[in-house]
């Protein structure tokens, strides 16, 4: 019975994001947006971009993929069908599993093809390149799903927005200061490999415990 | 370079904020069982009128 | 698991709890002065001034004793949050729901002796230090704790959410904890290392008194905090009727 939930629901969900594709399209544009703020604020030295590049990239990423996380169970929640999931007697954190792959695929997969065009912006060095590319594939995914139990936490809420970004920030710094160092390593031609193994440490550690935090979370806020 | 104020500052804020926070509780509880009486109080007088 | 629950059945009885923390709040409150008027002496008249820091060490003595505090309280929190999320005990929930603005209190008092005492010493009130951005970011979580369990609508539903969000948190600790450290290796490779030094015996005694007496208030003001909740849960039971009329 477990197998039957996971790939129906993130096909729904692929084929629902597919269907409003000009949604999609708004983490990337912000993310762009805000990455092109910086030159703006900070000036167009192409020495001082280079050395916030990792760190603006990063953070922009963690600002797009909060914004969309929002959203990630509240049509769910309101339209009733995540009770009827609840009901239905499938694996929840499955189902939870199938909804936070179906969001890294559909607004943190597009955020990691962007990133070289990013790099590229924020003259990021070269020997960087590969290494925020792997560095974001490895890392967003974690966000995805440390984001994912802050979503079904808040989803019964209103105005959870905000709150959600003060309730998963903290829990994204290790990402964060582990992404960033491995590209800085990378950029001033110094091993990474460490810091890149962390980084895929940290998303089988998110992988096998999150979900089961995430279908907790949904539980209390269907009581 | 003289410590002493920032000894004292820091000696300050942390009466200052310890004694918000033990304070803060026993202030909510005391309007909130003077509330609970004056509640009580009228729902006795609405009952013997 | 038997006897857990039997303990937690107990504590569990609203009416006991009340009663229970009413006796015994005093009584800690008296050891939290007593033991803390002690610790200020020591550390404040009697221990002498650090040969490296000098006179500002004496700040240490409500640094550490608060950083200590701000983390075990933490640790606290997301325990009997477990506690309330897996054997559904009320008591827990709402002591764990009144650790957080306690444990928020002690990490910022953390974070500003920190920074009154990095100012003598550093010549910077703040430095982006291992120690100082791990406060800051607890802070963060100590915040969410409080503002999740705020923002519902039913208070019971919330405080249920804000455990499950400490155990993630607490879960998540030891790992910004180490991330962070290794971190300002990374970028400050040459900082000095004046707290690492060991502690003199001179300094010990008024940091363990002072450590003690942080932990008699947390004991204090939890109880004072759990009884407000009790009171704002069981405002309609006839034992906090009965309390109420009580003559003060």
């Amino acid at each position: 019975m477990t197998g039957r939930v996971f790939l129906p629901l993130l096909r729904r969900d692929l084929l629902l994001a597919y269907r409003r594709r000009s949604e999609l399209l708004l983490p990337l544009v912000f993310l762009m947006v805000v990455v092109s703020l910086f030159p703006l604020g900070v000036g167009p030295g192409l020495q001082v971009l280079s050395r916030i590049a990792v760190g603006v990239i990063w953070i922009a990423a963690l600002l797009a993929t909060v914004l969309s996380l929002d959203g990630l169970f509240r049509g769910d929640f309101e339209d009733g069908s995540l009770e009827q999931l609840v009901i239905s007697g499938h694996s929840l954190p499955l189902a939870a599993l199938a909804r936070v792959a179906g969001h890294w695929l559909v607004a943190g997969l597009p955020i990691v093809l962007l990133s070289p065009l990013l790099a590229l912006w924020m003259n990021l060095g070269e020997g960087g390149w590969s290494v925020l590319v792997i560095s974001l594939a490895l890392g967003t995914p974690t966000l995805s799903l440390l984001g994912g139990i802050g979503a079904a936490l808040t989803v019964s809420l209103h105005r959870g927005g905000q709150l959600l970004s003060l309730l998963v920030f903290p829990l994204y710094v290790p990402i964060l200061i582990l992404a960033a160092s491995a590209v800085t390593a990378a950029t001033d031609g110094l091993p990474y490999n460490g810091q890149l193994g962390l980084l895929a440490a940290a998303l089988v550690a998110a992988l096998s415990l999150a979900p089961w935090a995430i279908a907790a979370a949904l539980r209390l806020s269907l009581e | 370079m003289d410590h002493t104020p920032f000894i004292v500052g820091a000696y300050a804020a942390g009466a200052l904020v310890l004694t918000w926070c033990a304070l803060a509780p026993v202030l909510r509880l005391r309007r909130l069982r003077r509330q609970l009486a004056d509640r009580q109080r009228r729902r006795a007088a609405a009952e013997s009128a | 698991m038997s006897t857990v629950k039997r303990i937690f059945h107990q504590f569990g009885s609203p009416p006991w709890l009340f009663r229970f923390a009413g006796f015994a709040i005093p009584w800690l409150w008296a050891a939290c002065l007593g033991l803390g008027a002690w610790g200020l002496w020591w550390g404040l008249v009697k221990a002498p001034p650090d040969y490296l820091q000098g006179e500002s060490v004496r700040i240490m003595y409500l640094h550490v004793p608060s950083a200590w505090m701000s983390m075990g309280i933490y640790a606290g929190m997301a325990v009997f949050g477990f506690c309330a999320l897996v054997w559904r005990v009320r008591a827990a929930e709402v002591i764990a729901l009144a650790s957080a603005p306690v444990g928020a209190a002690f990490t910022l008092l953390a974070l500003v002796t920190g920074s009154l005492w990095g100012r003598p010493t550093w010549g910077t009130y703040w430095v982006w230090d291992a120690r100082l951005t791990s406060e800051l970011v607890l802070l963060f979580l100590y915040l969410g704790v409080m503002g999740l369990a705020a923002a519902f609508d039913e208070p019971r539903k919330g405080a249920r959410a804000a455990c499950l969000l400490a155990l993630v948190g607490l879960v998540n600790l030891p790992l910004i904890h180490y991330s962070v450290e290794w971190w300002n290796t990374l970028h400050q490779p040459a900082s000095v290392g004046v707290e690492g030094s060991s502690i003199h015996p001179s300094m010990l005694w008024p940091l363990l008194l002072m450590a003690l007496a942080t932990k008699f208030y947390y004991l204090a003001n939890l109880l004072t905090r759990t009884r407000l909740q009790l009171v704002v849960e069981n405002r309609k039971s006839r034992w906090v009727r009965d309390w109420v009329l009580e003559t003060r």
